[in-house]
């Protein structure tokens, strides 16, 4: 069977190169003369054709009479359309484009949240359903009000001027401080409540609802992990905590005009820490908070024996984990391309390439991870194949805007078989109990997308011709960077690593003391939807689980 | 404490008609599932004691570990029925307890040898009947649900693979440029 796999493998690896089509030569165009640029005229303007009231009075069932002339907003009526109405009205239908992109990706991210729901829910015991899919529930409540609070201030409350949402000048006040001669943004102070000074403008509320869902999406990553002996009132805590302080903080030095950001201007590291859609800010932020709270309140009863040795233990659902990794896959959409904040701007078109290559490396994860499955264990094992799906995704988020397609597929297999590593490692190695694999899928997979820009950045991306206040375009090592690139994506690993870590840890360990963080063995052995929830799941399935 | 008395009484006995059902023997000899849940507790600390005078005594242990599972203390009723399965390998009870303490915790894997072990030992149609049902449930959930896969292979060769995998890729990379 190996053999026959490894063989599959390599007529799949080596296929394209012999159906490889030869470029078509294209002839020459001639050079066409210029002609000779004519000004255009208010009175130019003016003269546009425009249907007649009675031509509209009839209806248009082509098309061909909505949207003209008519239709531009004139600053005075006397005088009818100028070129400067023409001019604000290009301005506001590129801001409008962009405002529209922003939410409509915004909203399908939301979406994610009944992705990682099901998938969680599948992967837990069926006595659990009714706590998983609640805490899944309310976080993003939980999360919405901490970030409106709060959170939203610490993140973007410097960020300055967005260009593609026609400038957010109210998020205007970093807090600064000065080391080795060069200022480190730490966070931001305008936003609170979405009023607070001058913060109640159309442009902060598309950023507010975009940065949400993604911060919604960190917080419930940690609920997977966390699963089946979470206390109900310890993750509402936390997840308070979470989306209030530990998530906005990286975050703004990562996008919001902090410190991490400035790694090139102030230090000559590359573009400086560059994290597109936030494998680094979303993902690898709730892997390490996912492995705080798993360690704090320890593995499952029965997840280990007295030995060390670990036990699987069944979940309930493979049908709704893999409805739920298409439900995320879906809502990706929404997280990579929207990240641009616009379609109608420097660079925004590269949302067709971000689009494909999130894509690729999302099924380059699952099929990673289905063959490492299939040749280390004989079966190609659904929930890892389900749990590589959302691997290669994780990894793609940070560099999806500046790789290639190719660079995408490998930064995807390389992904998919990373989160089968990890899992293994996980659970054996550093004996931490995680249901459904969520410390692999975001918190490694989250490093590693983060590594993979200082790697695989093509240099070809141009959004507006400098990213982070550096000028040229995100390039990594294997395609002639010196390594600065590489060095600045490392020190935000080691951010993460040692200073988000930390910061959940030591937040949980006081909840741990103040709340408790672990259920009753009575109510976990019972199963928490009763104790915890009040009401059964599944109240008309026979569970026989009980002790 | 005398031990010497027979052995558990959740084995069944056929009642005749018109027999009169004796009143449940004393603490530790009885049915731990017969104990009201606010006199645990004390239920158990006397089997403990009784253990403690009795110490290879297969059948108290055995129901030390059911009290301990009742009780929600997974890993001291793990100890109580390892050890009885230890003193008695013969035991059915024993060990097919064991096996169901993994069954109700959804470790399928371990259940499911644990009861096939179990199925081997039993003595009577009865057990026969109890170790199959359990078999039957188990292997009908492993079926049904979402299998994972259990990490008993080393890591070691993955590892390396996967450092080789990387060492492939970037030297690819450098010699394409």
């Amino acid at each position: 069977m190996k053999r026959r796999l490894s063989l599959c493998v390599a007529v799949l690896c080596f296929a394209p190169l012999g159906f490889a089509q030869t470029p078509a030569t294209t002839p020459a165009a001639p050079a066409a003369a210029a002609p000779t640029p004519k000004p255009i005229t208010d009175a130019d303007v003016a003269a546009a054709p425009v249907p007649s009231a009675d031509a509209r009075a009839k209806g248009d069932p082509d098309g061909a009479l909505t949207g003209t002339a008519s239709d531009i907003a004139v600053s005075d009526a006397k005088k009818g359309v100028t070129i400067s109405d023409l001019v604000n009205q290009v301005g506001q239908d590129k801001i409008a484009i962009n405002f529209v992109w922003t939410l409509i990706t915004g909203f399908l991210v939301m979406f994610m949240q009944a992705g990682f729901a099901i998938v969680e829910t599948g992967l837990c015991r069926a006595k659990n359903a009714n706590h998983t899919m609640m805490m899944n529930f309310m976080v993003y409540g939980v999360g919405m009000l901490a970030y409106w609070l709060i959170g939203f201030a610490i993140q973007m409350g410097g960020v300055g001027a967005v260009a593609n949402l026609g400038g957010t000048p109210p998020l205007n006040a970093e807090h600064v401080i000065t080391l080795f001669g060069k200022p480190f943004g730490i966070f931001g102070q305008n936003g609170v409540f979405l009023v607070h000074r001058g913060t109640y403008d159309v442009a902060v509320m598309v950023l507010f609802l975009f940065q949400m869902v993604f911060m919604d999406t960190a917080l419930t990553i940690v609920t997977g992990a966390a699963a089946e002996r979470w206390k109900y009132a310890a993750f509402i805590v936390s997840s308070f905590l979470m989306g209030a302080f530990t998530y906005p903080l990286f975050a703004n030095w990562a996008w919001g005009g902090g410190w991490l950001a400035n790694l090139g201007a102030n230090f000559n590291l590359g573009k400086g820490y560059c994290d597109f859609a936030g494998s680094g800010v979303v993902h690898a932020v709730g892997g390490m908070t996912a492995l705080a709270v798993s360690m704090i309140i320890g593995p499952r009863i029965g997840k280990y024996e007295r030995s060390g040795k670990s036990n699987a233990i069944l979940a309930h659902d493979i049908v709704i984990v893999l409805t739920g990794c298409f439900i995320l896959a879906f809502g990706w959409f929404g997280f990579n391309p929207g990240s641009t904040l616009g379609a109608s701007s420097n660079g925004s078109l590269r949302i067709g390439s971000i689009a494909v290559n999130t894509m690729l490396a999302g099924m380059a994860g699952s099929f990673g991870a289905m063959l490492y499955m299939w040749l280390r264990y004989h079966k190609p094992d659904a929930s890892m194949s389900g749990n590589g799906l959302l691997a290669g995704l994780v990894a793609i988020t940070a560099p999806s805007g500046f790789v290639n397609p190719v660079g995408a597929v490998i930064i995807g297999v390389i992904a998919g078989i990373l989160v089968c590593i990890s899992v293994e490692f996980v659970d054996r190695v550093m004996h931490v109990d995680d249901p459904v694999g969520a410390i692999s899928v975001h918190g490694t997979n989250g490093l590693w997308g983060v590594l993979s820009i200082g790697l695989f950045a093509d240099g070809k991306s141009n959004y507006g011709g400098s990213w982070n206040g550096v000028t040229g375009s995100v390039t990594g090592l294997f395609y002639g960077d010196n390594g600065g690139q590489l060095i600045a994506q490392l020190i935000g690993i080691v951010t993460l690593v040692g200073f988000v870590f930390t910061l959940s840890f030591v937040f949980n360990l006081l909840i741990d003391w103040l709340v408790g963080q672990r259920v009753g063995a009575k109510s976990e052995l019972e199963g928490l939807d009763l104790p915890e929830m009040g009401a059964l799941g599944y109240p008309e399935f026979e569970l026989k689980a009980e002790m | 404490m005398a031990a010497t008395t027979t052995a558990l009484q959740p084995r069944p006995g056929v009642l005749v008609p018109g027999q009169r059902v004796n009143p449940l023997p004393a603490i530790p000899w009885r049915d731990p599932h017969s104990v009201p849940t606010e006199k645990l507790v004390e239920f158990i600390a006397a089997l403990q004691e009784a253990c403690a005078q009795d110490p290879d005594n297969a059948d108290l242990h055995t129901c030390l570990g059911i009290a301990h599972a009742m009780n929600y203390n997974v890993y001291r009723s793990m100890d109580a029925l390892e050890r009885a399965r230890r003193i008695e390998p013969q035991n059915f009870l024993a060990q097919f307890k064991y096996a169901e303490l993994y069954y109700r915790l959804r470790a399928l894997d371990k259940a499911e040898v644990e009861t096939t072990r179990a199925l081997e030992l039993a003595g009577t149609s009865w057990e026969l009947s109890l170790a199959r049902r359990q078999l039957s449930e188990i292997r009908r959930l492993r079926r049904e649900g979402t299998q994972k896969p259990t990490w008993t292979k080393s890591l070691k060769v993955p590892a390396i693979g996967f450092v080789v995998l990387l060492m492939a890729i970037s030297w690819f990379f450098m010699a394409w440029k």
